[in-house]
C-alpha cells in the first residue's frame, strides 16, 4: 500500500515538474521569437530610414532645378536625380528611387526601388501600409511642393507608428506657398 | 521489510532531486525573466529613438508648422538655437518616456528656414 502511495506521489511530483518543464519551454521559444521579430523589424526600420534618408539628400539634385519628388500616390513616391547632369533622369539607374507598397489579402510590403533593382525593407501581416507627401506647413500636397515624406504603418499588435523623412531644404522649390490638398 | 536507513536514504535522496529541480527552475524563469525585460528595454529604447527621429525629420522637413508625430505615451520636444555662423541654427529633437523618464536626443544644424509670414 506504502509503495502504491509511494508511487502516485512520485507520478504526481514528475507531472508537476514535466509540466513547469514544457512550459518553461514555451515561455523560451515565444521570447525567442518575439526577440527575433524585434531585431529584425528594427533593422529593417533602421536600413529603410537610412537608405531613404540617402536617396532624399540627393533627390532634385542636378545642373537644372528639379523637384526632388516626381510623383507621388498613397502606394508609390519616386525620387529623382540627375546625377550626372545630362539633362534628363534615368529611369533604370540610381537617379531614381521609388517607395513602394504592396498589398495581397493578408499582408503588406514596403519596397524600395534602386534604379532596377527592388528589394521588399518591411512586411507585415493583416497591415495597412500608405505614403504621403506634405509640404513645408505640414500638409498633404502635391509632388512638386514635398518637404516631407510620410510612411503611415498599421500593424497589430504593435499599433500605428509613422515614419517621416525630410526632403533638404535646398532641394525642394519656392516657399510653402504650394497649393495644398486636402 | 524495509530497514529504516534505506527510507531515510529515500527520502533524502528525493528531497536533493526536488530541490535540484526546483533550482534549476527557478534560474531558467530567472533567466526568462531578464531575457524578456531586455527585450522590452531594446524596444523600448528603439521607439524611443523612434520618436526622437520623427520629431527631428518633421521639424526639418516642415520647419514653418511641424508635423505632430509623438506617439502615445511619449513627450517630444524641438528645440532651436541660432548660431553666430551665417544663416544657421542648432536643432536639438528630444523624446521623454513617460512611463520610464527615459530621454533620447538627435542634434544637427541647418540653414534658418524662411517661412514668411
Amino acid at each position: 500500500m506504502a509503495s502504491a502511495f509511494e508511487a502516485v506521489v512520485a507520478l504526481a511530483l514528475t507531472g508537476s515538474i514535466a509540466a513547469v518543464a514544457v512550459a518553461n519551454l514555451a515561455a523560451t521559444v515565444r521570447l525567442g521569437a518575439a526577440a527575433g521579430a524585434l531585431a529584425r523589424d528594427t533593422l529593417a526600420l533602421r536600413q529603410l530610414e537610412d537608405l531613404v534618408d540617402r536617396a532624399g539628400a540627393r533627390a532634385g539634385a542636378g545642373p537644372s532645378p528639379r523637384p526632388p519628388v516626381a510623383s507621388a500616390t498613397p502606394e508609390s513616391v519616386v525620387l529623382v536625380a540627375d546625377l550626372d547632369g545630362d539633362g534628363r533622369v534615368d529611369d533604370g539607374s540610381a537617379e531614381t528611387t521609388a517607395l513602394e507598397i504592396r498589398r495581397d489579402r493578408t499582408s503588406a510590403s514596403l519596397r524600395l526601388r534602386l534604379g532596377r533593382q527592388t528589394m521588399t525593407m518591411v512586411a507585415y501581416e493583416r497591415a495597412s501600409l500608405s505614403l504621403d507627401v506634405l509640404d513645408r506647413r505640414g500638409e498633404r500636397t502635391r509632388a512638386e511642393w514635398a518637404a516631407l515624406i510620410s510612411l503611415a504603418i498599421e500593424a497589430p499588435p504593435r499599433g500605428s507608428r509613422r515614419l517621416l523623412f525630410a526632403l533638404p531644404a535646398a532641394s525642394v522649390p519656392g516657399e510653402p506657398s504650394g497649393p495644398s490638398v486636402r | 521489510m524495509r530497514r529504516p536507513a534505506e527510507g531515510g536514504a529515500s527520502v533524502i535522496e528525493c528531497a536533493a532531486a526536488l530541490a535540484l529541480a526546483a533550482a534549476t527552475f527557478a534560474s531558467s524563469s530567472s533567466a526568462l525573466i531578464l531575457g524578456s525585460r531586455l527585450a522590452r528595454a531594446v524596444e523600448v529604447r528603439g521607439e524611443l529613438l523612434g520618436a526622437a527621429r520623427g520629431a527631428m525629420e518633421a521639424e526639418l522637413g516642415s520647419p514653418c508648422r511641424p508635423v505632430d508625430v509623438c506617439p502615445a505615451a511619449y513627450r517630444c520636444s524641438v528645440s532651436r538655437e541660432g548660431l553666430a555662423l551665417a544663416g544657421l541654427e542648432r536643432v536639438v529633437a528630444r523624446a521623454v518616456d513617460d512611463a520610464t523618464g527615459e530621454a533620447e536626443e538627435l542634434r544637427t544644424l541647418r540653414r534658418l528656414p524662411a517661412c514668411g509670414g
